[in-house]
């Protein structure tokens, strides 16, 4: 993709009035939003901005929209029944990423007595504005079977949606065992949807921190846990943060990842952006929280490219403090990139902005010696 | 039938040998990769055979790599099952 055509759209999704050349490739946009999974915020932005789009894009953005919403809708519905039932089988779980940035959060713009008594609560997304395609849910290691109970009691199987056949491949034994043991993860389990457009529900269970090792401080992430609607459950507002930090950094610091095309969708970089954006974070809180678990390296490198992608938070000078703070507690030169299969490390050698406007990003990457 | 941990160490050598071709005579504190030439396709493999073998199938929570990094261990986990 051009540099004009990627900052029209950062100028967009920033809610600034794009100012580039012109003319826009439109066929090259489109199909950018769609890959990065931010086609219908892009819309709403454009909207609230005011912003001409022509009139073939706007049709296509709006259709997207439209099956968007759909989707979330039957996905928030499975969230609810997955998360009844969790809750009767006694299981300490909550929801991750998309299921929740919808609903809303406490906005720490407002006076520490108006937060903490009335909290005006802000969704960070409208209903089908972010897409999702799969419920994720963290759990703890031990509650892995009682999980495995629930998911199966619901009909669920592990296994893959396959498009062409238009039913579900469950795995081998084996496929299972491999992902466990290789993956450190749960085969995701998938359950074939009775009506609607969406043929399918894929729901991954986690039981690890992303980028930290099994089971890390995964007990103190659930703790604290809020009730976002009836059995949907979330994680406390700043270490739900953290954890897209957390999440972030696993696809920019594994090769598989990087291979999957997974360290630079600009969806993920937009969810961090704004909750920034909408002030919906304790900086002292987080600062606390980074230190306290070791994971200053890990933010400030996400958080940094975060900045980098969205230069609008140059001007945030509260937020800015809060990266001088974080950074000054650093040890860390830069992220570094693991092959474990190759048992080989990388650094990367070009920055987020030059990355994402590539399809394929390994070629960015140079072998540590 | 009651078995025995001998009994389970034999077994487990016998899977061994079927898995990397040769003979396996293995210790408890034997690392897995180092000592016993397991990479990570072999202890999948093992895994799967330990599973038929005793007609078992290991929990999500129990299989955990992190814990599974001896031959001691396989036999824990075994034992646990059988």
């Amino acid at each position: 993709m051009r540099t004009r055509e990627l900052n029209l759209i950062l100028d967009v999704l920033q809610e600034r009035k794009p100012s580039g050349e012109m003319p826009v490739d439109w066929y090259s946009v489109l199909g950018f939003l769609e890959i990065n999974k931010i086609a219908v915020v892009f819309y709403h932005c454009a909207k609230k901005l005011a912003y001409c789009l022509p009139q073939t894009v706007e049709r296509q953005l709006r259709r997207m929209e439209a099956a968007q919403t759909e989707r979330n809708a039957v996905l928030q519905e499975w969230a609810g029944v997955l998360g009844m039932a969790m809750k009767d089988s006694g299981i300490t779980f909550v929801f991750l990423k998309g299921t929740i940035l919808q609903y809303g959060f406490k906005r720490y713009s407002q006076s520490p007595f108006t937060y903490s008594r009335y909290p005006e609560l802000h969704s960070v997304y409208a209903a089908g504005e972010r897409t999702s395609n799969d419920i994720d849910i963290l759990v703890s290691q031990s509650d892995l079977d009682a999980v495995h109970r629930v998911m199966q009691g619901l009909g669920f199987r592990q296994g893959v949606w396959d498009d062409s056949a238009g039913n579900i491949r469950p795995f081998t034994r084996r496929e299972t065992v491999s992902r466990r043991m290789n993956r450190g993860e749960i085969a995701p389990y998938v359950l074939a949807a009775k009506a609607g457009a969406e043929p399918f529900i894929e729901v991954d269970i986690n039981f690890s921190l992303s980028s930290l090792p099994d089971g890390a401080h995964v007990e103190e992430f659930l703790a604290e846990r809020w009730e976002a609607r009836c059995g949907v459950f979330a994680m406390e507002q700043q270490k739900f943060f953290l954890h897209l930090l957390l999440h972030q950094y696993k696809e920019i610091s594994l090769f598989s990842m990087i291979e999957r095309g997974k360290d630079a969708l600009l969806y993920k970089l937009f969810d961090i952006y704004a909750m920034i954006r909408n002030e919906l974070l304790c900086y002292d809180d987080l600062l606390a929280i980074c230190r306290r678990l070791d994971i200053t390296d890990t933010c400030c490198c996400v958080l940094s490219d975060v900045a980098n992608v969205f230069d609008s938070l140059r001007q945030d000078k509260t937020f800015q403090s809060f990266l001088r703070r974080l950074k000054d507690t650093c040890n860390m030169a830069g992220c570094y990139v693991t092959n474990t299969e190759q048992g080989k490390e990388y650094v990367w050698a070009a920055g987020i902005k030059r990355r994402i406007k590539e399809f394929c990003h390994t070629g960015f990457l140079k072998e540590r010696t | 039938m009651e078995h025995t941990r001998e009994w389970l160490v034999q077994r487990l050598e016998e899977i061994l040998k079927e898995i990397l071709g040769h003979e396996a005579s293995v210790k408890e504190s034997d690392l897995l990769k180092r000592d016993v030439g397991v990479d990570s396709l072999a202890l999948v493999t093992l895994l799967c055979y330990l599973e038929d073998a005793f007609a078992v199938t290991f929990s999500d929570s129990d299989l955990d790599p992190g814990a599974l990094r001896t031959v001691g261990d396989v036999i824990r986990l075994a034992e646990k099952y059988v």
